[in-house]
């Protein structure tokens, strides 16, 4: 009897539970615009993701040269406009562009959520009205890499953290580490560090930090593409 | 990924391609069955990937075979 009891009041709460989550849902306020918003951007990145426009850009010559390119940019030209401030702009511009280079040769690999909507993606409809067949392009293989790529992001961006602040702490420090001043440990003196940067050279630094940090997952990702194949090959390759 | 795994990688064999070939399935076929790109049946072929359990699972039924049928620890 007890049991019974029991099991009925576990049924009622389940039942409210589900009441609540369902009222909930209900109250949510549900901006059109931001409706419209994701979907064009979900339509757009499933047609950047499937479409074979982009082929070129995703198999591992063309990662290569990605990759180049993003270290060329974020670091030669980071120094031509550190030196020509001016640039600045044109600096977030190339790092820009870099970036969504990366993007579609990955096809958006880092921009999915979760499992579930990478292997239902993409579900929306909104231009077309013919029914699309959900894409499997970005499957369990891609997201394991994914997630390895971030991982080794992580740890590069905290390695590349440390020598940063050590080097800061030895250029605050130069003058007693190379004995130039007193130095003891028992008296910590004050650190020195004496910049003169133009805005533009201070927007150039921040367009760097931020560049690579971005860039770092997709370094991490590694310059292994898709394989460089023409259609009747891809299609040898399916049905082999 | 879509390399050899590194030695600290558990590497698990396959029977895939030869079972596969067997049924006849063409990969896109077989890609179709357990909801995955063509490309990863060939890197899991090549054994440079190893699935994940469920895509195991899910390839041996599709194969109406047992998983141990399909993938191993060991080279045979």
């Amino acid at each position: 009897m007890a049991t019974k009891d029991k099991k009925s009041l576990e049924q009622q709460i389940r039942d409210l539970e589900a009441q609540i989550e369902k009222l909930t849902s209900q109250s949510e306020i549900q901006w059109p615009s931001k409706d419209l918003g994701d979907r064009l951007e979900a339509k757009i990145f499933g047609w950047v993701r499937n479409d074979e426009f982009f082929s070129g850009l995703r198999n591992t010559y063309a990662r290569v040269i990605i990759t180049l390119l993003s270290v060329a940019v974020l670091f030669g030209y980071g120094y031509y406009a550190f030196m020509n401030s001016e640039l600045s702009l044109w600096y977030l511009g190339f790092i820009c562009l870099t970036l969504v280079l990366h993007a579609i040769s990955v096809r958006f690999v880092f921009n999915l959520e979760d499992k579930k909507s990478a292997l239902s993606w993409p579900r929306v409809r909104f231009l077309s009205l013919q029914e699309e067949k959900p894409a499997k392009i970005l499957d369990e293989y891609h997201l394991r890499r994914r997630d390895k790529a971030l991982q080794r992001a992580h740890e590069s961006f905290v390695g590349t953290l440390g020598v940063a602040l050590v080097a800061a702490f030895l250029y605050g420090y130069k003058d007693y580490f190379f004995g130039a001043k007193d130095f003891s440990i028992t008296s910590m003196p004050d650190a020195v560090y004496n910049f003169t940067l133009s805005g533009g050279q201070i927007l150039v630094i921040a367009f760097f930090v931020s560049g690579w940090v971005s860039l770092q997952k997709y370094w991490s990702y590694g310059v292994k593409g898709e394989p460089f194949v023409s259609r009747s090959e891809a299609k040898k390759l399916r049905d082999s | 990924m879509g390399r050899k795994p590194k030695a600290d990688e558990e590497l698990v064999y396959n029977k895939l391609e030869a079972l596969r070939s067997k049924v006849g399935m063409t990969r896109q076929q077989l890609a179709d069955a357990v909801d995955v790109h063509y490309q990863t049946i060939g890197y899991i072929e090549r054994n440079e990937y190893s699935p994940s359990l469920v895509l195991a699972l899910r390839i041996a039924k599709a194969l109406n075979k047992k998983v141990e049928q399909v993938f191993s620890l060991e080279e045979n």
